[in-house]
């Protein structure tokens, strides 16, 4: 009996052992322990879930979120027929029903998706199709742009991600995939300045396995930060993750390997916080471990490798999605663990520690995305199973307090369409100058007020100057155009005399006059001169052309006139283009 | 103008004709008949007069002589009489006024010019066989004209003045059919204008005193 009794026992005991196994091998959502959870901050972090896809059937998948400065959000996600589609929500309001973003080309299904934001408040969209091909398009204010197909040398694939330069230039890295000759994927960035009708492209690897969605993010001097996996001087199935540091003029200043185990290091992140500091995650596949490094621009240096515990046992091979987004100084990662559960992470620099900011769903998620909000962080993400639909999840964080007090007031001084250099921005601290492609920028404290006027010699601009009151965000596309500055003529004098006969006389008005020595220094060919003419009482609308003389002449005598008029006059130039000076 | 110069002209002629037309029945007395010394006299005088003359005109006009610079013109002048009776003589003058200045501002010649009539009647109350003294007295018939040089805007401006003429002189008979003359002359000669004078005034005045002397031939 007792024997029996043992035996009982070591059977239970075992079957007690196999239990717990199988529970810990198999995470359920609600009951998965969380290996680094901190209790302060769950209990803190108020999470709230809505379902954004509306009622349709069907599956929807591979959504993107994004919030402006307005408080306003969209939502874009691949609807049920494969065709993208959007929700938006302005500040305070309720979301749209989801509608089809217009004139979209036939998709194959779609995939990948990401969405920023400018300084207008305007969505910059990227969406692949199974095709392989990326489509952008933006959205503000009701409207969408229509869509385009990046025009590549090759073909994308495993979509892109989007960061916007203070100056609202999308930048776009994505893979691209040449078949011929070498089968190679490379890294290419695609470049769209606000007024430009297509992208530019730059290739920035020379492997031929840099193969997922690489990750891109612009700091505080639109310098841009890209992070790709990259297969270069590696044995096969040996991946590692790459940083590129590029230039706001798109020079590449370093390049730095990230990953140092072998294996293969997937699904690169990287973000720039308020501080410019830059956090750059990965995933190393056949552990399921998540890994993080942080560059310190004031030192220079890369820290250390850490390791991001999500908590619950990782299966090989099952886990690999994850989005970095950096709030304010934080940082937060959004992971989903091998049971496909999605966590919220959050990064103590003091500690050199991931945290577990808050638990995303209940149940398990296939695709999603992360973006800092004012006060939230939003993620949008899918269900794992079948229908699947698209939700909102908001997770409360402390506001972004500005970190600098400075705001930047920037744009381009063009003249015939081009980007006039060498323009002083007079009025702006340390006057600053356009450089080559006609662009200029200049930081000022907030609440900053003023008059800038572009000079150069020998030009005129359009407007003459802007004048800024308590500016306390960035200021972009402060344009100007430039002409050249035809001045009127110089030294113009006015004498009123009376032409006597000995029944009949008149009163005439003499003009007389020189040309302009600015003119002449110019080489500007004179081919006209214009007479004007108005009451000294008369507004400037008043100006009348009472004649058009040769460039040479330099006199001109108003005849019959009023004894009693006060008539001040102007003479403009017109050189041979037909541009005249200004009256006054 | 021309009508008033023709208006003149006639006048002139007309009262010309008049006097010769008085004079013819005298002319018409045979000289045999006895008929008293005066009569005898009378027939012995020439029955007309041409001469020609110099003379200076002193313009009355302020703002002429201010524009035109010159208080004083010397110019030729014509006369032609008939004898009547009584040692009154119809009598006729013409004399043409010139002058010139420039514009005030462009420098364009301004020229004016007084075409001046005068008729009216002359007594020789004495007749010494050298002298014949006179007075005389009549109407005055300008017409004024001012052309200026082409370049200006300033157009030019004409008009005719009338007014009365008040005279005294001598011949002086040094052949038979020959004398010599000498005489001042008083015009006043006024005129409204629409636009005013270069000083705002609108009256011109274009009378003045003129003096001069010439020959006369008398047959």
């Amino acid at each position: 009996m007792k024997r029996i009794a043992s035996i009982s026992a070591i059977f239970l005991i075992v079957l007690c052992i196999i239990a717990v196994n199988i529970e810990g091998a198999r995470p359920t959502s609600k009951t998965t322990p969380q290996e680094t959870v901190s209790p302060e901050a769950l209990g803190a972090a108020v999470v709230k879930t809505i379902k954004v896809s509306g009622s349709g059937a069907g599956n929807k998948r591979y959504p993107g979120v994004a919030e402006n400065a307005d408080g306003d959000r969209l939502v874009i996600f691949r609807g049920s027929s494969g065709s993208y589609m959007y929700t938006f929500c302005r500040k305070g309001g309720s979301w749209s029903n989801p509608a089809v973003i217009p004139n979209q080309p036939k998709m194959k299904s779609s995939t990948c998706t990401d969405v920023e934001v400018d300084s207008t408040g305007r969505f910059h969209c990227l969406w692949e199709d199974t095709d392989k091909t990326l489509f952008y398009a933006s959205y503000l204010d009701g409207k969408w742009t229509n869509p385009v197909r990046m025009s590549i040398p090759g073909r994308n694939d495993m979509g892109g991600a989007i960061a916007v330069r203070s100056n609202d230039e999308v930048v776009i890295a994505a893979v691209n995939f040449v078949k011929n000759p070498t089968n190679s994927k490379e890294i290419y960035l695609y470049f769209k300045g606000k007024k430009d009708t297509h992208f530019k492209f730059k290739n920035i690897t020379n492997d031929r396995e840099s193969s997922t969605t690489p990750s891109v993010a612009v700091d505080s001097n639109d310098d841009i930060w890209v992070a790709l996996k990259s297969d270069l001087n590696l044995r096969d199935m040996d991946l590692i993750t790459v940083m590129h540091h590029l230039d706001k003029n798109n020079s590449i200043l370093s390049s730095k390997t990230l990953s140092v185990e072998g294996g293969w290091n997937f699904w690169p992140q990287i973000a720039v916080n308020s501080e410019d500091k830059v956090m750059a995650t990965w995933v190393l596949s056949q552990s399921a471990d998540y890994f993080s490094r942080l560059y310190n621009p004031k030192t220079k240096n890369w820290s250390s490798i850490e390791r991001v515990l999500l908590g619950a046992p990782m299966k090989p091979w099952a886990a690999f999605w994850s989005k970095l987004a950096a709030h304010g100084k934080d940082f937060y990662l959004a992971a989903m663990n091998s049971g496909r559960y999605l966590h919220l992470m959050k990064y103590n620099e003091k500690t050199h520690r991931w945290t577990n900011f808050a638990k995303i769903s209940d149940d398990p998620v296939y695709y999603f995305d992360l973006y800092p909000g004012y006060d939230q962080m939003l993620i949008v993400w899918d269900n794992d199973e079948e229908p699947s639909n698209i939700y909102l999840t908001t997770v409360d964080v402390p506001p972004v307090t500005p970190t600098t007090n400075k705001s930047k007031i920037s744009g381009t001084v063009r003249k015939d369409s081009k980007g006039l250099s060498g323009v002083t921005m007079t009025g702006l601290p340390g006057n600053p100058a356009t450089d080559s492609s006609g662009e200029y920028s200049g930081e000022v404290e907030n609440g900053w007020g003023g008059t800038v006027r572009p000079q150069k010699s020998g030009y005129a601009f359009s407007p003459s100057s802007i004048t800024y009151t308590n500016v306390t965000s960035n200021q972009t596309d402060q344009d100007y155009l430039a002409f050249i500055a035809i001045k009127s003529v110089a030294n113009l004098q006015v004498e009123k005399r009376v032409e006597r006969g000995f029944f009949n006389s008149y009163t005439l008005n003499i003009l007389t006059w020189e040309a302009n020595p600015e003119n002449t220094a110019l080489g500007l060919v004179i081919s006209a001169q214009r007479v004007y003419r108005k009451s000294r009482t008369e507004d400037n609308s008043k100006w009348a052309r009472i004649a058009e003389l040769a460039g040479s002449v330099r006199t001109y005598e108003d005849r019959n006139v009023p004894s009693d008029s006060d008539y001040v006059y102007a003479v403009t130039c017109v050189d041979d283009k037909g541009n005249e000076s200004a009256i006054y | 103008m021309n009508s008033m110069k023709s208006r003149i002209l006639l006048i002139t002629f007309g009262l010309l004709i008049l006097g010769t037309a008085m004079a013819l029945p005298a002319a018409a007395q045979d000289p045999s008949q006895d008929q008293g010394q005066v009569q005898t006299e009378e027939v012995k005088q020439p029955r007309f007069r041409i001469g020609a003359y110099f003379e200076g005109y002193m313009i009355n006009d302020k703002n002429l002589k201010d524009f035109y610079h010159h208080s004083q013109r010397n110019m030729p002048g014509f006369e032609a009489s008939v004898h009547t009776v009584y040692n009154i003589d119809v009598w006729a003058s013409y004399r043409i006024y010139r002058d010139e200045a420039k514009t005030t501002y462009f420098e364009k010649n301004d020229k004016f010019r007084i075409s001046a009539v005068s008729v009216g009647l002359q007594y020789r109350p004495i007749r010494w066989k050298f002298l014949e003294p006179f007075v005389g007295a009549g109407l005055d018939l300008y017409s004024y004209k001012e052309t200026v040089e082409a370049g200006s805007d300033i157009s030019g401006a004409s008009g005719n003045a009338t007014g009365f003429y008040v005279q005294v002189g001598t011949y002086a008979n040094i052949y038979k059919f020959i004398a010599l003359t000498g005489f001042y002359r008083y015009n006043g000669v006024k005129k409204t204008l629409a636009n005013p004078l270069p000083d705002g005034s609108k009256s011109m005045d274009l009378g003045g005193h003129e003096f001069g002397g010439g020959i006369v031939l008398k047959f």
